[in-house]
């Protein structure tokens, strides 16, 4: 077999691929970051309020990379709820996609999908996909502190091609005010010994982590309260946080208890965070679910020996 | 009017046995065709004969063809029938851009040597089967050069990528089908 084997070879290769191919896509590519940033900001501040009932479905550029993070259903859902977003901003090296942002006010879930334009963004992805991420209050642009978005996620590897990959963020939003609206910035991974400031210069997003998910609000007999939501559950009580963190994760001690029933589902996570640093302001337990849930359909949890109803 | 609903009238004009047919295909996409031809045979009157013959085998196809995309089912004909030409003349010198092709495509075969040689419609299973692991853009670009034999310069104007990541995806892919068709057990 040689090479003209295969060139002959692709004249039997199916009919969509020679019309996807045929078809011209054109995409202009501007040189000025400056309006690249601008049409960010335009498209970002149209969808970054709140989004009401009968938002506009929109489907996923990249529906593949949020169906791994969570599942099909999910990624069927947050499109009917206008949920994504498909914000883009780039530069010569990169184009970033922000997939969706999902906010219960107290955690939440970023899915991003990063692309090479050119050589040194492949070198980089090739290297060490991951890279800091900061926001910047957007009335303070200039002079405001940039704060690192703290949060563990996950690359996953099926997804990543050699010039574009997925990777979702958990993001603690009980850290930062979330009815502000921010900048969203990159940088390399603080770990980098690398010296390229510039790798990341250009891309910006206008972002809001408003809420855009149902949450619910338990109460147990000792009146410690946990928030839950579609994506996971929150609590700053320290008593809370030290017995949930004996918990196991996948034996069935967290459990949701349906409304007007005597059955419960499992809760399925895929993360948990319980920090009782005496160092930190406030105790903070965070969890993530492995898909959407339908709260409304709940009106308590059990956790452990941990019994939780809703807050009427 | 859109390229899709003249094509329906053009594919009706075959159906129909109206000889029109064939001077306003021509006169559509005889360019684009010829362009195609060109990159697989390198003397022009050999690219000029390969677009008749196309038009021809077109006439003879539709009907029972009814092809929903007719410059696509007019470019495979091309192809298969530039392809047929280089094989009749053994001696005809290929085109530069189809060296360039068929050397950029040794890239791709598996490093396992054996015996025998897999057929083309083995391999042509299993490129559609490849094909379809790629994301749209790579898949795209990739059929450009290979399918179509276009220039890389080509691919990025029409595409709106720059050169060097039309090269460096290029790359990635052949290296990716190598790997491919090596997991697929096929033999060069």
């Amino acid at each position: 077999m040689n090479g003209n084997d295969i060139l002959r070879s692709m004249n039997g290769i199916d009919d969509r691929f020679v019309i996807s191919a045929k078809r011209e896509r054109i995409i202009k590519h501007s040189s000025n970051k400056k309006i690249l940033q601008k049409v960010t900001i335009g498209i970002a501040a149209a969808v970054a309020l709140a989004i009401p009932a009968g938002a506009i479905y929109t489907q996923f550029e990249h529906k593949g990379a949020v169906m791994e993070y969570f599942d099909e259903k999910t990624a069927d859902y947050l499109e009917d709820k206008g949920l994504a977003l498909n914000y883009v901003s780039e530069n010569e090296h990169f184009r970033i996609t922000v997939d969706t942002v999902l906010s219960d006010g107290n955690v939440g879930s970023m899915v991003l999908t990063v692309e090479s334009l050119d050589s040194e963004g492949i070198d980089y992805i090739g290297e060490k996909p991951f890279f800091d991420m900061y926001i910047t209050e957007k009335n303070d642009v200039s002079t405001g502190d940039k704060i690192f978005l703290e949060g563990g996620g996950s690359i996953h590897h099926d997804v990543v091609a050699d010039t574009q990959y997925s990777f979702q963020k958990d993001l603690y939003l009980c850290d930062i005010d979330v009815e502000k609206d921010y900048v969203m910035t990159f940088g390399l991974d603080r770990r980098d010994k690398k010296n390229d400031p510039e790798l990341f210069e250009g891309i910006s997003f206008d972002i809001s982590f408003r809420p855009n998910l149902e949450t619910k609000e338990f109460i147990d007999d000792d009146g410690r309260h946990i928030y839950f939501s579609q994506i996971g559950f929150y609590t700053d009580e320290e008593e809370t946080i030290r017995r949930l963190n004996h918990l196991s994760n996948t034996s069935g001690d967290m459990r949701l208890l349906r409304k007007n029933s005597i059955l419960s589902d499992e809760i399925d996570i895929t993360s948990a965070t319980f920090d009782r640093s005496p160092e930190k302001e406030k105790p903070k337990g965070c969890v993530w679910f492995s898909s959407i849930v339908e709260i409304n359909n709940y009106n308590g949890a059990r956790l452990g020996d941990m019994l939780f109803k809703e807050v009427k | 009017m859109d390229e899709f609903e003249d094509d329906r009238e053009l594919v009706e004009l075959f159906l129909s046995r109206d000889a029109a047919a064939v001077t306003k295909t021509e006169k559509r996409y005889e360019k684009r065709l010829i362009g195609l031809a060109k990159s697989f045979l390198s003397d022009p009157r050999d690219a000029e004969e390969c677009v008749n013959d196309t038009y021809l085998k077109a006439w003879n196809s539709i009907p029972p063809q009814k092809p929903e995309d007719l410059f696509s089912y007019l470019a495979r004909l091309c192809r298969c029938t530039a392809y047929n030409i280089i094989e009749k003349q053994q001696t005809a010198k290929r085109s530069a851009q189809l060296v360039e092709l068929t050397h950029e495509m040794e890239e791709c075969i598996p490093d396992v040597s054996r015996s025998s040689s897999p057929d083309d419609k083995f391999i042509s299973a299993l490129i559609n089967e490849f094909l379809d692991t790629l994301s749209k853009d790579k898949c795209d670009i990739f059929v450009k050069r290979y399918w179509f034999g276009e220039s890389v310069e080509e691919i990025a104007s029409e595409t709106g990528f720059t050169a060097s990541k039309v090269k460096t995806t290029l790359h990635r892919t052949r290296e990716k089908l190598r790997k491919f068709l090596e997991k697929k057990g096929v033999q060069p």
